[in-house]
């Protein structure tokens, strides 16, 4: 599944949306394809080279902007407040993130203020203290890539990194990363357990039984009370992949 | 019977004491649904059948009359509290234990609704008091819908059946608390009026249910709980990142899933 999820990424990424606009500005000035001549963007001047590097890099940013304030905003709620101090620093160059997100560990680090509260979270069930273990790097190399936050500095380093061939390359392994990650993720047999996923929701459903009643069972003489779930949780294999949870009742029935 | 009553007119005169007609069919049965009520005045049934009455012929007068002359005005009060009066002494009379009476709650909410501004809010507040908490029970996702309304009476008037239900219906008490927790996490980020209405109703209903105890902070628990379950960070991951990287994504994975 992996395999077939990266062939079809790379597939689809030379049509990439964020890249799109970038690539046909920079494509206009230069005069040619750069993706599909890399040999003649190469051969152009290094200064020319530099100016459509930069001017690409700026463009990206501008297009990627609302896809940056989005991870932000999952990143809020998924990782930790040492991540979300390191995405700061990421995109302290950009005064319209930071206005919007700047407020909790961004402005404890002296990076401004905003409207939202942006702290992190801290990892509850034993799923997330692995999610934010494994998955943190990932997910700050992607959100530096689309702020542009290693090519503040202009010149070389742009050059290197916002070459339309290396970002495409670059963007496309993060992505692929991230995607086979989750993937490996969910192949996991713990991955389906209750136990694994969120293990404080038998200890409520025990503790407060008699709050949690079956709907279905209001015309019985006795109220069937939920005492807690099947440790096994069900994928159902459609696009969206819900999850089937069993309860069961303390009239012992599931 | 409703069928029977004669359309208002306008040349007609009406009493201002119940608002139909001195000179019609309706005058009539009004009387004589008036006269049921004193005659059996511990049944519910005269008192129901003559707010059905009444709450027809408001609807129809409320449908048909276009002109704003007073005495069409008083009459479309006069019946808007007749039906509203008799629906609350109904349900104060009756055993609820046995029946539940669905369309009357909802009736009542809808006079609540369209009540006419110059209509005395405290006596109708008064009758709904008398109401037996338990028959508002079968509409509570509807009383939910009134808690943003942007008529106070008809904020408030929800807000006292929810608090009051939630203290004294046991068995509904979990239900209110469900419907209260997920009312304050489904709020919406921008405060907008109807935001800030609603999450002042809900706070209201909220200190009632922190009265009855623990179960409250259980079904909140319970909640958070299960939204972590329902969509895992992995999950919300996969499908933003894979949104920013192409729409052409979703697009290709819905044409293999199909």
């Amino acid at each position: 599944m992996t395999e077939r999820l990266t062939n079809s990424l790379n597939s689809f990424f030379a049509q990439n949306e964020i890249l799109k606009k970038p690539l046909e500005d920079i494509n206009e000035d230069v005069g040619f394809d750069v993706l599909k001549n890399r040999t003649a963007f190469m051969s152009l001047s290094k200064k020319k080279r530099q100016t459509a590097c930069e001017l690409f890099r700026d463009e990206l940013r501008l297009s990627a902007k609302k896809y940056v304030k989005e991870l932000i905003d999952l990143a809020n709620k998924t990782l930790s407040a040492e991540a979300m101090d390191e995405i700061f620093r990421l995109v302290a160059h950009d005064k319209e993130i930071m206005d919007q997100f700047g407020v909790g560990l961004g402005a404890s680090l002296g990076l401004g203020g905003g409207k939202l509260k942006v702290n992190g979270r801290v990892a509850e069930t034993p799923y997330e203290v692995d999610f934010q273990k494994d998955e943190t790097a990932l997910i700050l190399s992607l959100i530096s890539l689309l702020a542009c936050s290693k090519a503040v500095g202009v010149g070389a380093d742009a050059d290197e990194l916002y070459n339309p061939h290396n970002l495409q390359k670059t963007l496309s392994g993060t992505s692929v990363k991230i995607f086979d990650s989750l993937s490996k993720r969910k192949q996991r047999k713990e991955e389906r357990t209750i136990k694994y996923l969120c293990p404080q929701l038998n200890d409520v459903l025990k503790s407060a039984s008699n709050v949690f009643t079956l709907p279905l069972t209001t015309n019985s003489s006795t109220n069937v009370n939920i005492i807690g779930m099947v440790d096994d949780v069900q994928l159902i294999p459609t696009k969206q992949q819900p999850k089937k949870l069993t309860f069961l009742g303390d009239d012992r029935a599931r | 019977m409703n069928s029977s009553i004669p359309p208002p007119s306008s040349n007609n005169q009406f009493t201002s004491k119940h608002g139909w007609k001195d000179d019609s069919y309706g005058s009539m049965i009004g009387n004589c649904l008036l006269t049921a009520t004193t005659i059996q005045p511990k049944e519910y049934k005269p008192f129901l059948r003559l707010a059905d009455w009444a709450f027809s012929c408001w609807v129809r007068h409320k449908k048909d009359d276009g002109t704003s002359s007073s005495s069409s005005e008083e009459t479309t009060l006069n019946l808007h509290e007749l039906a509203f009066t008799n629906y609350c002494k109904m349900l104060t009379i009756s055993s609820m234990a046995e029946m539940h009476f669905t369309s009357v709650t909802l009736r009542l909410m809808k006079l609540i609704v369209y009540r006419d501004p110059k209509s005395d809010s405290d006596k109708l507040e008064n009758h709904l008091k008398d109401t037996p908490a338990s028959c508002w029970t079968v509409i509570i996702p509807q009383l939910f819908s009134l808690t943003g309304h942007k008529d106070e009476f008809a904020r408030r008037t929800a807000t006292e059946l929810l608090t009051r239900m939630s203290q004294l219906e046991k068995n509904s008490t979990a239900k209110i608390a469900f419907d209260v927790a997920r009312g304050f996490s489904s709020l919406p980020s921008e405060t907008s009026e109807t935001a800030q209405k609603k999450q002042t109703s809900l706070l209201t209903i909220q200190k009632g249910l922190v009265k009855t105890g623990r179960l409250y902070d259980d079904v909140v628990k319970f909640q958070h709980l299960m939204d972590k379950l329902s969509a895992l960070w992995g999950d919300q991951w996969f499908f933003l990142v894979d949104r920013v990287n192409s729409k052409k994504a979703s697009e290709q994975r819905a044409k293999r899933a199909r």
